[in-house]
């Protein structure tokens, strides 16, 4: 079976976090998942600073990443992404609530790999997250420098 | 007659006694001297009742130693007569001779002077006729201006018999000379010899030059006549019959010479007004003149035109007749009418107009000049312009006078002029020159208006511009700040409001398959309700999140075919269309300018609801049509549904108006409301008729900009 690779998922609202991890369960890809609950969290993780200064080097196979996050929301967080020459092939993902064309036109100059509208019915929910995470952690070959998921 | 020596009568025959039967019934024995008397004396008797005159012829006879004296008398009542009247005639002749008018003259053939009379004398610049026969010595050279002339005279009249006329020029005492009518009579003897020529003498110089002058004024008056611009025309007074009349009068009326004179100027319809005519025949009749009168005159072609006629009585042939004199001043009335006019517009115009002299004397001012600069027009024309400028500007007048004189116009030229009692007035000067008949600058007129309204105008209307500009900008400022909220509270609805839906659904969808096979049906008919609602809850939202965009997204416009709009809406349905029976009748659909992707949500919307509310028919009958109009095309979409009611037709636009429960008919609401809001933002209006139960039409129209 091939092996794993780490999802990296910003979310603030608790209840979003255990729904989206409920969903990857049923296709077995919680395991992986690391959860930050904000955006400068993200940031840290990715760069391994502050509470993720002694994480193991290397960046996840796809970040989900909320757009409307308390202190540096997902847009931030994108544009630093993507404006770092060591982060800025990790794929990135967004998964928010509204497809707000703002949003959109935002996300897609910064460079995202995708745009998710969260559905609103929980099976659709269920499909399109177990989907990605399909797609970015197994079907996707990640580009160099990516972890192979927790050891 | 025999009378005795002492004078008795002592015999007398009947003759004798029948000459003195008057006084003495017996002339002899009665005592009638006749020694005293000459050889012959005459006596005068009274013959009957006639005076008879007798020549006696006395003589002595002696008979027998005795004296007697003899009278013979013979009647010479006859001879006496004769010789009185020869007397009295000559005394006339000689009265006529001494005090007539005429030089009268006895010459001989020779050419002596045998007697004048003292006008002749006087007429030859001589003071008597004694002086003028001593001085005079030759006849031919002294008397005549032509020495020959007096020679050719004889002989004419020594070929005719009778007297003879002829004018000669004379030669005065001082060497001047004038004409002179000669009557000459031969005076014959019984053989025909002519013993001498008596004649008159009439000097004609006066009336020669009188006759000359009249002659010339005659001829003056003809070229008059004939040639005068004005019309002349000589009428009968009474009734106005034309005797002559001339070119420029003819050419007036437009008639030709022979076509007026001899009749009436009634008969020609010349007057307007015949009983004109009437008024001025009768004042010349009294005045002996008219003159001046403006009078409207009719033309041979019955055009009307305004002269001005003058007449004088004058007497022709014993009949009062009227020269007239008229002139057409139609144009010059015109004119001057023309020139009142605009004097009347100039005077009352708002504008202060004035003129000027080359100089700067003022020579006119109207009204509004007086209004505008407070000086009456007496007390200011005369006066120099500079009296309405102030020290500083009156340069300005000179460099002004330049311009004028290069030949240009200043206009609209804003300055300061001077009020009376020295108050500034803001004025808009357009100076014009005024050139004279030589084109040649006499002056110039000015038209100035007071600008300090407008002034005042302008400052008002740049303030008003400038707050208006400001609160535009405030009110744009606004707007954007509205609509700025406006996205920051959709932006916060789309993501805060869905957050929690999707999490209650969520989690009762855990609930449910936590408590699967341990719950009864109507907890899970409950979670269901939730799920459900949930779900209806985000339609609404998501559409009223639709609709607030439509609102604010750009309109990008390009051209769009209605009809494969159409075609493309109704392949959206194509899966209910599958399932069911639906007639669609399209007709030609236009071409129009509008949001491509709008519009094909107003199909959406209509044709949907075509489709949803023909459910409950076996057949549905979709027809879409359209009619174009100049200025709009008008699209319907009808269908044979369950319809409304037309009292609610107003509602059916409103966001979230609903005619049907959901559970008749799904749908949140908005979809006609988008309609509304995306024909609203393209220039369109949306409207529909419909009954209960008859099927609805739903009307849109749109702007057409395929005019023509």
């Amino acid at each position: 079976m091939e092996r794993l690779k780490s999802i990296l998922l910003a979310e603030d609202n608790h209840m979003d976090v255990e729904l989206t991890l409920e969903a990857l369960g049923r296709h077995n890809l919680a395991n992986d998942v690391e959860v930050v609950n904000d955006g400068e969290e993200a940031l840290d993780y990715l760069h391994r600073r502050g509470k993720y200064s002694s994480r193991l080097e290397g960046n996840p196979a796809v970040v989900l990443l909320d757009i409307k996050m308390p202190k540096v929301t997902g847009l931030e967080v994108l544009k630093e992404i993507k404006g770092d020459p060591k982060l800025r092939m990790m794929p990135v993902v967004v998964l928010t609530s509204s497809r707000e064309e703002s949003d959109l036109i935002k996300s897609y100059n910064l460079g995202v790999n995708a745009y998710v509208v969260k559905p609103l019915g929980f099976e659709e929910f269920v499909t399109a997250v177990s989907r990605l995470g399909v797609f970015w952690a197994i079907i996707n070959e990640p580009p160099p420098g990516t972890s192979s998921g927790i050891a | 007659m025999l009378t005795d020596n002492t004078g008795i009568v002592i015999f007398a025959n009947a003759a004798a006694t029948g000459i003195f039967a008057h006084m003495n019934e017996h002339l002899v024995g009665s005592r009638f001297e006749l020694r005293d008397r000459s050889e012959t004396s005459e006596i005068s008797a009274l013959i009957g009742s006639e005076e008879r005159y007798f020549e006696i012829r006395a003589s002595e006879v002696h008979w027998q130693g005795q004296k007697f004296n003899l009278g013979v008398f013979r009647d010479i009542t006859r001879r006496k007569l004769v010789e009185e009247r020869l007397r009295a005639s000559e005394e006339r002749y000689r009265h006529l001779f001494e005090h007539a008018m005429l030089g009268v003259f006895q010459v001989s053939v020779g050419g002596e002077i045998l007697d004048v009379n003292p006008t002749f004398a006087l007429m030859f610049g001589y003071s008597s006729p004694q002086e003028l026969k001593a001085l005079v010595k030759n006849v031919d050279s002294e008397l005549f201006i032509d020495p020959q002339r007096r020679l050719q005279i004889i002989r004419r009249v020594e070929q005719n018999p009778g007297p003879g006329v002829f004018e000669n020029q004379y030669r005065r005492r001082d060497g001047t000379s004038f004409t002179g009518r000669t009557f000459l009579h031969p005076v014959r003897d019984a053989y025909g010899n002519i013993l001498h020529i008596e004649g008159f003498v009439e000097d004609i110089s006066e009336r020669r030059k009188s006759e000359e002058a009249l002659r010339r004024s005659e001829e003056r008056f003809s070229k008059v006549f004939s040639s005068s611009p004005v019309g002349i025309s000589i009428t009968t007074l009474s009734e106005g019959r034309f005797l002559d009349a001339n070119q420029a009068f003819l050419e007036v009326y437009g008639y030709v010479h022979d076509e007026v004179v001899g009749r009436t100027s009634s008969e020609l319809n010349m007057w307007v007004n015949p009983e004109v005519r009437e008024r001025i025949a009768r004042e010349i009749h009294e005045k002996g003149k008219a003159q001046e009168l403006e009078v409207e005159l009719r033309m041979k072609s019955g055009e009307l035109f305004t002269g001005m006629f003058s007449a004088e009585i004058i007497n022709i042939s014993g009949e009062d007749c009227m020269i007239g004199l008229l002139r057409d001043i139609t144009d010059q009335k015109n004119a001057y009418e023309a020139r009142s006019r605009l004097a009347a517009i100039v005077e009352s115009a708002s504008d202060a107009v004035f003129a000027k002299t080359v100089d700067g004397v003022i020579t006119a001012w109207n009204h509004g000049a007086e209004i505008l600069f407070g000086y009456p027009a007496q007390e200011i024309i005369g006066k120099n312009i500079r009296i309405l400028y102030s020290q500083e500007r009156v340069e300005e007048e000179e460099r002004i006078l330049n311009r004028l004189l290069k030949g240009e116009t200043v206009a609209q030229f804003e300055s300061v002029r001077i009020r009376k009692g020295g108050e500034p007035v803001e004025v808009s000067l357009t100076i014009s020159p005024i050139f004279d008949a030589d084109k040649k600058i006499v002056g110039a007129s000015q038209i100035a208006r007071d600008i300090t309204e407008r002034r005042k105008s302008e400052q008002q209307i740049r303030m008003l511009n400038e707050e208006l500009e400001h609160r535009v900008l405030e009110r744009t400022a606004q707007l954007e700040a509205a609509n700025k909220e406006l996205e920051a509270f959709s932006y916060s609805v789309s993501h805060d409001l869905r957050a929690p839906l999707r999490h209650i659904h969520g989690y009762s969808d855990l609930l449910s398959r936590r408590i699967e096979g341990k719950a009864d049906q109507t907890e899970l008919r409950y979670l269901r309700y939730i799920s459900d609602s949930v779900r209806e809850m985000g339609n609404l939202i998501d559409d009223l999140l639709a609709f607030s965009r439509m609102g604010r997204s750009e309109l990008h416009k390009t051209s769009v075919d209605l009809r494969k709009t159409v075609e493309n809406v109704i392949g959206l349905f194509s899966d209910e269309i599958s399932r069911r029976e639906i007639e669609w009748i399209i007709s030609d659909l236009p071409t129009v300018d509008g949001d491509s992707a709008m519009l094909q949500l107003v199909f959406q919307n209509l044709i949907g609801n075509a489709v949803k509310y023909t459910r409950t028919r076996s057949k549905a009958i979709i027809q879409i049509g359209s009619e174009i109009r100049p200025d709009q095309v008008i699209v319907r979409v009808n269908d044979n549904g369950v319809g409304f009611d037309m009292k609610y037709a107003n509602n059916l636009f409103g966001v979230f108006q609903r005619l049907h429960r959901s559970e008749e008919f799904e749908g949140t609401g908005i979809g006609l409301a988008n309609v509304r809001r995306i024909i609203h933002r393209h220039g369109g209006e949306t409207w529909a008729e419909g009954g209960l139960d008859k099927g609805a039409t739903f009307y849109f129209s749109l702007p057409n900009h395929k005019k023509g």
